[in-house]
Order: C-alpha cells, then structure tokens, then sequence
C-alpha cells in the first residue's frame, strides 16, 4: 500500500507541473485575441490601468490593486492586449498551483492533483484567467491566504486577505470563512464556549490584519491621487456606489440560486461570420463554467456533509467557503445585480468538493469523467477549435 | 506569536504608509483629481461590481 501510495505522489508531483505549463501555453496562444479590443469589462479596467499611469482618478468603487498590476504591465511591456492580460494569466495560473498546495496539506496529493486538474479545466476560470479583469487575481491571492490560515498563521493570513480585498472588496467574506472554519476545527465534543473563543481569536488576528492592509493600501492610493480625504471617505463612497445600482427583479436578472443549474451562457467576446443561413464562430469568449464541473455540485456537496461533521479540515474549509460564499452573493442579489461570474470565488472549493468525491471511484471512472471535462473545456475554448481548419 | 506578527505587520504597513503618503505630498501638484461627483443613482463608468 505504501509502495502504491508513494508512487501516486511521485506521479502527482511529475504531472501538476506539465499540466500548469500546458494551461500556462494555452493562455499565451490566446492572450493576443482580440488585440484591438476589449473582452467584457476589460473595457472598464483597461482604461482604468491606464488612468493610474496618467495619475488621473478613475474606477474608485473598486479598489485599485488588479489595476495596478495591470497598469505596471502596460508600463512593462507597453500598452497592448499581452501586456493588460498578463496579470490574470499570472494570478490564474498560480491559483492551480496554490490549490494543489493548499489541497495537498489538507487532504493529499491525489485529491490535490484532482483538484488542480479541474481547475485548470474550468471554463469560467479560464476565460476570466485571460482576461483584464479583477476576481482572478482577487481569488488567487485569496487561495494564499487560505494556505497561510491552515499552518496557523493567522496574522500573514489576514494580510494577504487585505490583499485580495485591495483587488476585490467583496473577498472580505473570507474573513467570515477563517472565523467559522477555526470554529468547526474544534474536535467534536468541545465545549460551545470553547469552541466560539476560538473562533473569536482568529477572527480578531485576521480581521485586523486584513483591515490595516487594506485601509493601508487603499489610503497609499488616495493620498498619491488626491481621490479621497481619507479610506474611510473612499470606503464610503464604495457603499454609495453599490447600493445605488438597483435590483432587478428576479425574473430580470440570473440570480446566484440559478449559478448551478445551467443558465445561457454570456457572450464576453464573440466574431462571426455568415456561411449559408448559419453563422460561423471563431472566437468565443463566453461568461459560463464548466458544467461537468458544476453540476458536480449536487452530488459532491451532500457527500462532503459526513466529512464536515468528522471535522476533517479538507471539507470544512471548502464547504464554508462555498456556503458563505454563495449566501453572501444571494445576500447582495436583494440589493443589487449580481453576475455569475462571481461564482469564481468558490469555483477552486468547487473544484476540491468534487476532486474528493471523485477519488473514491475506481480509476476509470476517474478518466472517464475526466475526458467529459476536457471536452466541454476544448469545445467552448475561446478560439473556437472546430474551426482552426479554415 | 501572533502579537508579535500583528506587531511586525503593523511596522511594515506604517512603513509603507508614512513612506508613501510624504512622497504624494512631495509630488503632490503633479497629479490631477478628476473624480466626478457621485450622483446616486447614475453609477456611470464601472458600474460592475
């Protein structure tokens, strides 16, 4: 058995690095796609990017540290479609190799490698990997901090949170995941007290730490730009800014409860041309996951739910993350439009619930539905590959 | 040991802080402020959150 387990690891760790360098190759050969146009809201952050470097004040209702990754990249390489995608690529291909590490602390490699290899296969994950946006590099920086949270280190935990805040704000939810997960880390049986004590602690080490990088950071910016008196003013004007964008109703808008049903995907980018009666795509950025992941979800969520209560730190971690993750987005559903794409901050936790449902069926079970992933991934690549013949 | 990486965070963020905001204000006449008025309800460009 040992010689078995052993070999599996040897054979984790000789395919995660092939397997991040091939998803590394595909976003290279793409990242110049369009070149003279933007994907999505890349029409928003580009300019941004570029504000930053003109020292003007733009895009305050986020903060600015996506942009200024993206901003430093058009300073680096110049101000082209390469240069703005650069920081995603980056962030997004990191992400793969943070969840492998994250995955192979808390439950090991074969689950690690499971994971890892569906989310480098995720199609949301991909697409928005590739493009000059903000929730990879958000996301990314919030699967370090999780590494940081499991060994213990709550305050670089929290720092790194702040981080990912200061590309995202709304990944302040993790600070709410690192309380309940240290809450459910408690073995079973320890008192309530004890147990909510605990919780506190961590919450407090976290919660400041996050709070004093991101005020920090987000202050750096407003007194090099002149944008507010204080943090406190900018974090104010955020609050204004999302709670003036209305609600539609429901029938109007893909609310969270419908992220892991299926739903018509978003077209992000698309070109066509006409053949016949049909039209022909070539390019295909599209705004929708993986479905032979997602709906993946209602078997491997409940399957988990066994593990949550034996308190193994694999399946608390990730199944908090996605709960709490996908309450708070129904939360602000009530408020304010929501995209599905947000569904990016649990989409890694998605991807391990999944990978550890997986590993308990033989190995050609484990192929098979790994094929059926790729497959969906290949088919809805954003050059679409049914046409590269002509 | 938390105190004392909440202590060493602390100092580098306080760095960093002081650092930069005495050099925005050195340079301070050499950026522009072009935020427009917040009107509730016209969230304007970069409404996605």
């Amino acid at each position: 058995v040992t010689t078995t387990a052993g070999g599996r690891n040897v054979a984790a760790r000789h395919i995660i690095g092939p397997l991040v360098l091939a998803i590394l190759g595909a976003h290279i050969a793409i990242c110049n796609m369009p070149g003279n146009a933007f994907v999505f809201d890349e029409a928003y952050y580009v300019p941004a990017a570029r504000s930053l470097i003109a020292g003007e004040v733009s895009n305050v209702e986020h903060p600015p540290l996506a942009k200024a990754l993206i901003a430093l990249s058009i300073r680096a390489f110049g101000d082209h479609a390469f240069a703005w995608r650069l920081p995603s690529i980056v962030a997004g291909t990191l992400g793969i190799v943070l969840l492998y590490l994250l995955t192979v602390r808390l439950s090991g490699r074969k689950t690690a490698l499971l994971a890892a290899f569906l989310l480098s296969f995720e199609s949301l994950w991909f697409v928005h990997s590739s493009v000059a946006m903000l929730d990879i590099v958000a996301v990314s920086l919030g699967l370090w901090a999780l590494l940081f949270l499991v060994r213990g280190d709550w305050v670089w935990a929290g720092a790194v949170m702040g981080l990912s805040m200061l590309a995202k704000e709304t990944m302040v939810v993790l600070v709410g995941v690192a309380a309940v997960y240290a809450f459910l880390q408690c073995p079973p049986g320890t008192p309530a007290r004890h147990a909510a004590r605990q919780a506190a602690t961590v919450c407090f080490f976290v919660g400041v730490s996050a709070f004093i990088v991101f005020m920090a950071g987000l202050q750096v910016y407003d007194s090099a730009y002149g944008a507010f008196p204080t943090a406190f003013h900018h974090v104010a004007r955020m609050f204004r800014h999302n709670r003036a964008i209305a609600a539609p109703p429901p029938s109007d808008a893909l609310h969270p409860i419908q992220w892991l049903s299926g739903f018509t995907p978003i077209g992000y980018f698309v070109t066509s041309t006409p053949v016949g009666s049909l039209r022909r795509v070539y390019i295909q950025y599209m705004g929708q996951p993986n479905l032979v992941i997602v709906l993946l979800a209602w078997l491997a969520l409940p399957f988990s739910m066994p593990l949550v209560k034996r308190r193994d730190p694999n399946a608390v971690l990730h199944v908090v993350l996605f709960l709490m993750s996908l309450a708070f987005y129904i939360g602000v559903a009530f408020t304010r439009i929501t995209y599905p794409y947000y569904m990016l901050a649990w989409i890694p936790s998605l991807c391990v619930l999944v990978a550890v449902f997986l590993a308990q069926f033989p190995r050609a079970v484990i192929v098979t539905y790994g094929v059926g992933v790729v497959l969906w991934f290949l088919f809805w690549f954003p050059r679409n590959l049914l046409t590269l013949g002509g | 040991v938390q105190w004392k990486r909440l202590a060493i965070l602390v100092v580098i963020v306080l760095s960093i802080l002081v650092v930069s905001v005495t050099w925005a204000r050195i340079r301070g006449s050499h950026t522009h402020r072009t935020l427009p008025a917040f009107i509730p309800g016209t969230p304007g460009v970069g409404d996605r959150l």
